[in-house]
């Protein structure tokens, strides 16, 4: 354009874009709802409205940019009167299209009411809606008949709409959009249709043109060069800028006015959504607030049964007020009742998350932390200035919550309750798949690129250039490539469910957001996610599963029948001495949170000795403190071995805790108001990003420079100030807040005191609750026959279904009876089964007799003969296997159950070694009570070391013998591998835990040795490691040199 | 009884034994991929048993994707075992037991010959229970009574009995089965190279020649249809010698010219390959086949116009929307010629995935479009008379073809000339600079 043309451009009054999709649109737009807003700001639109397809999946975010954008990452504010509204565009049955803008509280009802009716039936990615549908629900919504749009489908929609229909024009340069107006200019001239100026935009910037097109292919499954008409034949779907638009419409200026018009008829705002929780069930003439308080004065009775302190009461003061002014009384009770439904059905439950900041909560029994205890601030779970909904997660036994979500179905309703929903993104290693599909690339090359990547991403790929002549891509092809890869993370792919988020409400749900159906039958998601529902200060509880509660649970039952201790998780003694020295010993296998490899090598130098010292251990080994290089410096200063000071004085009080040593996520948020100066708004938009998994590379170097200069500006140095923002970065990925550990660490506790003093109860219940935790039935059986637990084998006449403890004479605890659940490949029903006949009718007086009342298949026979569960019957295992195969199970014949007719006893059965009696208990439930395999072949390693030690090589050692030699000694040692670990904080390291009939070894591989001999690592069962010693303080590795095969 | 047991390793065609007839006219196929032939009369005839079976063995590669495995043994289930377990033996005779004997206990899964089990999960339910008792070798079976194997597992133990004690007699009965001489493939990675297309093919056509030789045929003509990716575009052609031969380089010669003349939409995904066959000796071919469907009819008049050296085809998109580089001739029949936004639907719900430039096939052409363009001088715009304000179009290269230099975009107007001649013509965007692109009538 000209400058004397620009000079001589008549603008119009005003613009806003009424049709814009965002990437929500799902392959069928390439901007982020957030680019779409920044890009109306940016360009001086008077506002912007997003119309997505067939949902309003991307509104919350993108209202969240126009009104309250990022304060890390967006690089402009929009302007006060900036307008956003938003619609969808609906494709009906009959193929046409219309976009419906909701003007009013109303109107947006029945907008989500029509897309739950287009979405709830229909499979994923479909929508049911027809025109008569829209009809009887359309009273004030706005509609765009989006073309083509002949004469009479105009008239139909005319007589729904009336003057609320407009006919959308635009001219992206195609003979389509040419044709398209002519059509408009038809029916405005003889229908008195409503025109108004619009782009159509599919994307922010015309530079996402090439992206755009690669979506296009991924959605139609096909190249680039097969696409052919599919694609746009230019990049004109943008927002432009006005100058650009004026000239374009010269001709029409008026249609670009009436845009304005348009957003003038809407009155409705994200944030108008009315929530209300649904009203509890009170007593006549009492109050919400009365009623929770009189719940809440109950359980404060029960938990402290000899007089509430006064610390207490004035918590649960402080913290009603709060909660009556912000009316969450309902949200409460509503927890509450489902809580208790738990109680009653004995389902075991705990809160974790800041609500163990809230004495409130630990009264009505939702958590187990006393925050007055600790010093937990109220104000980091609800406060009024921050306005937000409380957010309350609950775990629950995991083989029981299923209980708990149909309770609140059935008790709400699914028109009242549905979950969350997930967007799933493009990831690196998938948009890097899809684009090299798109391109053409054989799978070959695509699956060495991924490979190549491993869990660095594109950043790999970017960093060498050269790599792609490995992939055999050519020089002009690969920056394309690269850059549509890593735009293309981050989009939207599909919806999934959230793992226990659930929303309840009092009016229907549809009304206030759209529910569609999941891919899990009976099941159905709204089509917000947890940071949208928190946007717009929705209230969600997440209902979720712990598999140690299901073990905990377990363990009180078995304590309670077999030790007579009617106990709870609050009655479990607390501050034992002798709990605290098994943990500081590190024998912490099975313990909940302090059982991985890591923490146990943390243990005996962090040392714990009180209920604090756990909340510390759980929060410190995460990636959070670990990146953050917080580590050590915290075990060094809790050693003696470092003097405890601070970067900056003001750090002292936020520090003291912790020695100086951020660990939790309030320290971080702390510091960054106090030293970095962040506002109140940035604090909560840290502890947003804090705590999202997944979070925008700009919005990370956003907060960077932010703490980074504001700590530099309070004269902290560079060094800390980095290590600050590391920590941050680290808790993007996984960090504890300080409420969140207590609250792990009170299940820490309760698990370390039951392994301390009950090892056979923790063990039955353990192996009972599988799978779950960190260990093998393998391991956990190890463990217990160490900590002096007798372990029996499994009978027919003895076993139950589950592993159940028995009277031991010669033992101070129970021995412990193997289940028929050890054992593999056999349906839980038959075992049951099983048992139920033999508590019915009495113990089995042969093998005949078991036939005869339990009739199974062959192949479960077998399986039982070979597992030793007739051992009752017949000594040898293999003379059992044999004779069972040969047993008639016909029920009509007079041998039924017997051996057949001529039978041929005369056959003899080759000799079963300790080897082999091992293997076979191994095959049929995975580990053997009787032998370890280190202790059948350590007589042969003996015989070896003979050879070894007169040829002047290093012999075998086992587990016990390390611990008398000295740093950096040479050791060869054989073993079975317990767990084998890679985590990617590790830097490459491979960590195998390594047993053998004695005890446990800790193996570190470092990443040379582990790419040499990593097929044998992940092959074979019982290595053989050539390493040294190291030695530090407490704590021994052993560092591997070589790993081999040991058979 | 002499028995060669081939092992092709992976799933073939029961006509592939038919390529085996040269050895034997005893030969017998067991699905999946076992071809036995009985070899005890013929084995002198090739020089020995040894020479036989590496013949046989070069036979068999040319059908086996993995190394094909091969061995002689006096019954039909030896020779499998061996084949899996000691491949190339040559067991001599009535030694089969012994070695049989040192092989391991899942050897009895491939202790079939023609014979298969009825179900494998029974085998492999006798392995893991004679496992259980601590046998490992076939060896330690052996003394186990034909009782015994019957009380436990009824017929399949007398069956697995017998076979152990070489007590089945297995009849490998002359192969009198016909199939069509055809050949199907389906490409992973699709192909749009004619060398690699050729490569391709060679194969198919290989075995399908070995099986002709075995026959004793000739191939008189092959019928060869291609089908493109996404497309589905069928493409197909004949090939007829002027006699029936077993020539194959000479058949894959007049393929691989007949695939240089064509333009493939999309990259090879199937094909299939068809022979018509005949004895071996000359035939009166037969000119007047009749032909009804209108492809064919079709078909004939692109081969009398390229004849002619001349082009005739339906006009098809290509993938770059510049006019000149929009649309190729494309010579197979079309089963839609304007394109729809694709419907999806599941039951009453429906789900659109939209075809962004299906409008590009009603804009308006030129009826003369110039292939190359012609640039327009300063002077001779100014006699122009431009009838659009704005573009009327804007059209992009295809920003992933890299061998253009630069992406370009182009602006298009209708212009006229004073004497009253339409044109069409575009700006490049990038160097503002006018062309000529085409005349309407």
């Amino acid at each position: 354009m000209t400058k004397s043309l620009r000079r001589n451009l008549k603008m119009p009054r005003g613009f806003i874009e009424c049709l814009a999709r965002s990437n929500f649109s799902f392959l069928q737009a390439a901007s982020h709802p957030e680019e779409m807003i920044e890009q109306a700001i940016r360009l001086d639109y008077d506002g912007i409205a997003i119309s997505d397809l067939n949902g309003l999946y991307g509104v919350a975010r993108a209202f969240q940019a126009a009104k309250s954008p990022s304060l890390f990452s967006a690089s402009l504010k929009p302007k006060d009167n900036f307008k956003y509204f938003f619609g969808t565009e609906v494709v009906l049955t009959d193929q046409s299209s219309l976009c419906l803008i909701p003007t009013n509280q109303k109107s947006y009802s029945q907008l989500c009411e029509l897309l739950t009716l287009g979405k709830r039936m229909s499979t994923k990615g479909f929508s049911k809606l027809s025109l008569a549908d829209i009809a009887a629900n359309a009273d004030e919504l706005i509609a765009f008949a989006i073309p083509p749009c002949g004469d009479a489908r105009f008239l139909d929609l005319q007589a729904i709409f009336g003057d609320r229909l407009y006919v959308p024009v635009w001219r992206d340069l195609t003979w389509e959009s040419h044709e398209f107006y002519r059509q408009a200019l038809h029916l405005e001239k003889n229908f008195g249709a409503q025109l108004f100026v619009t782009q159509r935009a599919f994307m922010h910037s015309a530079s996402r043109k090439a992206l755009f097109d690669v979506l296009t292919c991924i959605h139609h499954k096909c190249t680039l060069m097969d696409a052919r008409d599919k694609l746009m034949q230019n990049s004109e779907r943008y927002l432009r800028p006005l100058e650009d638009l004026a000239w374009l419409w010269q001709d029409r200026i008026d249609l670009l006015e009436t845009t304005l018009g348009i957003a003038n008829r809407v009155h409705f705002s994200l944030d108008e959504i009315r929530y209300r929780y649904p009203r509890s069930q009170l007593p006549p003439e009492t109050s919400v607030t009365n009623y929770l308080r009189f719940k809440v004065d109950l359980g404060l009775k029960k938990r402290f049964p000899h007089g509430v302190p006064e610390k207490v009461l004035a918590s649960v003061d402080h913290e009603m007020d709060i909660i009556s002014d912000l009316q969450y009384e309902d949200y409460f009770l509503t927890l509450f009742e489902i809580c208790e439904f738990a109680d009653q059905k004995k389902i075991l439950f705990q809160g974790r998350g800041s609500a163990a900041n809230s004495v409130v909560c630990y009264a009505l029994g939702l958590t187990n932390v006393n925050p007055t205890e600790i010093d937990l601030l109220f104000e980091r779970f609800i406060s009024r200035e921050r306005g937000e909904p409380p957010d309350i997660d609950i775990d629950f036994e995991h083989e029981r919550r299923e209980e708990v979500i149909q309770h609140i179905y059935d008790k709400y309703g699914e028109q009242h309750a549905a979950m969350v929903c997930t967007v799933i993104r493009y990831k690196s290693r998938m948009s890097v798949r899809e684009t090299a599909k798109v391109f053409g690339i054989q799978l070959r090359a695509i699956n060495a690129m991924i490979q190549f990547m491993g869990r660095d991403g594109v950043r790999r790929l970017v960093e060498d250039p050269s790599i792609r002549k490995k992939f055999g891509l050519s020089e002009e092809i690969w920056p394309h490539f690269l850059q549509i890869a890593s735009e293309l993370r981050g989009f939207p792919r599909h919806l999934g469910i959230h793992t226990g988020g659930f929303i309840i409400t009092q009016n229907p749900l549809s009304e206030m957001v759209p529910v569609e159906k999941a891919s899990m039958t009976g099941r159905y998601v709204i089509q917000w996610n947890k940071d949208d529902v928190a946007f717009l200060k929705l209230m969600k509880i997440d209902i979720l599963s712990l598999g140690m509660l299901t073990a905990l649970r377990r363990c009180l039952d078995l304590l309670q029948k077999h030790r007579g201790l009617d106990w709870n998780l609050a009655q479990i003694p607390s501050n034992d001495l002798e709990t605290y020295q098994m943990i500081r010993k590190a024998d912490t296998v099975g313990v909940f949170q302090i059982e991985s490899r890591a923490q146990m090598n943390t243990l005996p130098r962090l040392a714990p000795k009180n209920f604090y010292d756990l909340i510390v251990q759980i929060a410190l080994v995460r990636p959070g403190p670990l990146q953050g290089g917080m580590v050590h410096p915290y075990l060094r200063r809790r050693q003696g071995l470092e003097q405890v000071n601070y970067a900056h004085p003001d750090l002292e009080k936020i520090l003291e805790k912790t020695m100086g040593v951020p660990i939790f996520q309030e320290q971080v948020m702390k510091i960054a108001m106090v030293c970095a100066g962040f506002t109140p708004g940035e604090s909560d938009e840290l502890r947003r990003v804090m705590s999202s998994a997944w979070r925008k590379k700009v919005t990370m170097d956003g907060v960077q420079l932010r703490i980074v200069s504001g700590l530099l500006k309070h004269g902290i140095s560079q060094d800390y100030a980095d290590k600050i923002y590391k920590v941050i970065e680290g808790f993007a990925n996984y960090g504890f807040p300080e409420s969140h550990s207590a609250s792990f660490a009170v299940l820490t506790y309760a698990s370390s005191y039951l392994k301390c003093h009950h090892p056979e109860v923790f063990a039955c219940a353990l192996l009972n609750s599988q799978p779950m935790g960190f260990y093998a039935p393998r391991s956990l059986v190890a463990d217990a026959q160490r900590h002096g637990v007798v372990l029996r084998s499994l009978d027919i006449q003895r076993s139950d279904y589950e592993y159940t403890l028995e009277d031991d004479a010669l033992s101070k605890f129970k021995a412990l009876r193997v289940g028929f659940k050890s054992l593999y490949g056999i349906p839980e029903a038959l075992l049951q089964v099983l048992v139920e006949n033999r508590k019915k009718n009495g113990d089995f007086q042969s093998l005949a007799d078991f036939i005869r009342r339990v009739p199974l298949p062959r192949s479960i026979l077998s399986k039982l003969a070979a597992s030793g569960a007739f051992s009752c019957f017949e000594s040898k295992a293999r003379d059992l296997i044999w004779k069972v195969e040969a047993l008639s199970l016909d029920q009509n014949s007079f041998l039924w159950g017997e051996l057949k007719e001529n039978f041929h006893e005369s056959e003899s059965m080759p000799f079963e070694s300790n080897w082999a009696e091992m293997q076979r208990e191994y095959a049929s439930k995975g580990y053997s009570i009787e032998h370890h395999p280190l202790s059948i072949l350590r007589p042969w390693l003996e015989e070896k070391n003979e050879v070894l030690i007169s040829k002047k090589y290093l012999p075998y050692l086992s587990s016990t013998q390390i611990f008398s030699l000295k740093n950096k000694a040479s050791v060869r040692l054989p073993g079975l591998v317990s767990i084998t670990q890679r985590p990617p904080t590790a830097k490459g390291m491979c960590f195998i835990t390594l047993e053998d009939e004695f005890g446990s070894m800790n193996i570190v591989i470092p990443p040379d040795i582990y790419q040499r001999d990593r097929i044998v690592i992940y092959s074979k069962s019982l290595l053989e490691i050539q390493g040294r010693i190291e030695r530090s303080g407490p704590i021994l590795n052993i560092k591997a040199e070589r790993v081999l095969s040991l058979t | 009884m002499r028995i060669l047991g081939i092992n092709l390793q992976t799933p073939q065609e029961a006509s592939c034994a038919e390529a085996f007839l040269r050895f034997s006219p005893r030969v017998q196929f067991r699905y999946p991929h076992f071809v036995f032939c009985d070899i005890e009369s013929t084995s002198q005839l090739f020089g020995g048993e040894f020479k036989l079976l590496e013949e046989a063995l070069r036979v068999a590669r040319s059908f086996a994707q993995q190394s094909p495995t091969a061995a002689i043994a006096d019954s039909a289930s030896m020779a499998q075992v061996f084949g899996v377990f000691r491949p190339s033996l040559i067991s001599p005779p009535g030694g089969d037991r012994k070695i049989l004997g040192q092989l391991p206990l899942s050897a009895i899964l491939e202790f079939e010959g023609l014979k298969a089990w009825p179900q494998r999960s029974q085998i492999q339910h006798i392995i893991e229970f004679l496992k259980n008792l601590g046998l490992h070798s076939l060896d330690e079976t052996f003394h186990l009574s034909l009782p015994s194997f019957r009380e436990r597992w009824g017929e399949l133990g007398l069956i697995l009995w017998n076979r152990l004690h070489e007590k089945e007699i297995q009849i490998v009965s002359p192969l009198t089965t016909r199939d069509p001489l055809i050949a199907y493939a389906y490409f992973d990675e699709p192909v749009s190279l004619i060398p690699v297309l050729s490569q391709r093919l060679t194969p198919s056509l290989q075995n399908l020649f070995l099986r002709l030789e075995g026959l004793s045929r000739f191939a008189e003509r092959l019928e060869i249809h291609l089908f493109c990716e996404y497309s589905d575009q069928k493409n197909s052609f004949l090939i007829e010698p002027v006699s029936p031969n077993r020539d194959q380089n000479l058949f894959l010669d007049l393929i691989h010219k007949k695939l240089e003349s064509f333009n493939f939409e999309n990259p090879i995904r199937e094909f299939e390959i068809e022979i018509r066959d005949a004895p071996e000796k000359s035939q009166q071919l037969d000119f007047f086949e009749p032909r009804d469907q209108s492809q064919d009819r079709w078909q004939r008049l692109i081969s009398f116009a390229q004849q002619a050296d001349c082009k005739m085809g339906f006009l098809q998109m290509e993938a770059s929307h510049f006019p000149e580089k929009s649309f190729h001739l494309k010579t197979d029949w079309p089963s839609d010629f304007s394109p729809k936004d694709i419907v999806e639907k599941s039951e009453d719900a429906v789900q659109i995935r939209s075809v962004y430039a299906k409008a590009l096939h009603q804009s308006p052409r030129p009826s003369l479009l110039l292939k190359e363009a012609l640039p327009i001088s300063k002077a001779m715009m100014g006699k122009l008379k431009m009838l659009n304000r704005i573009p009327t179009e804007r059209i992009e290269s295809a920003w992933w073809e890299f061998s253009v230099e630069l992406h370009k975009s182009r602006d298009y107007y209708f212009a006229a000339l004073e004497e009253g001649q339409l044109l069409w013509i575009y700006q490049d965007r990038g160097s503002k600079q006018y062309y000529l692109q085409g005349y309407f009538d």
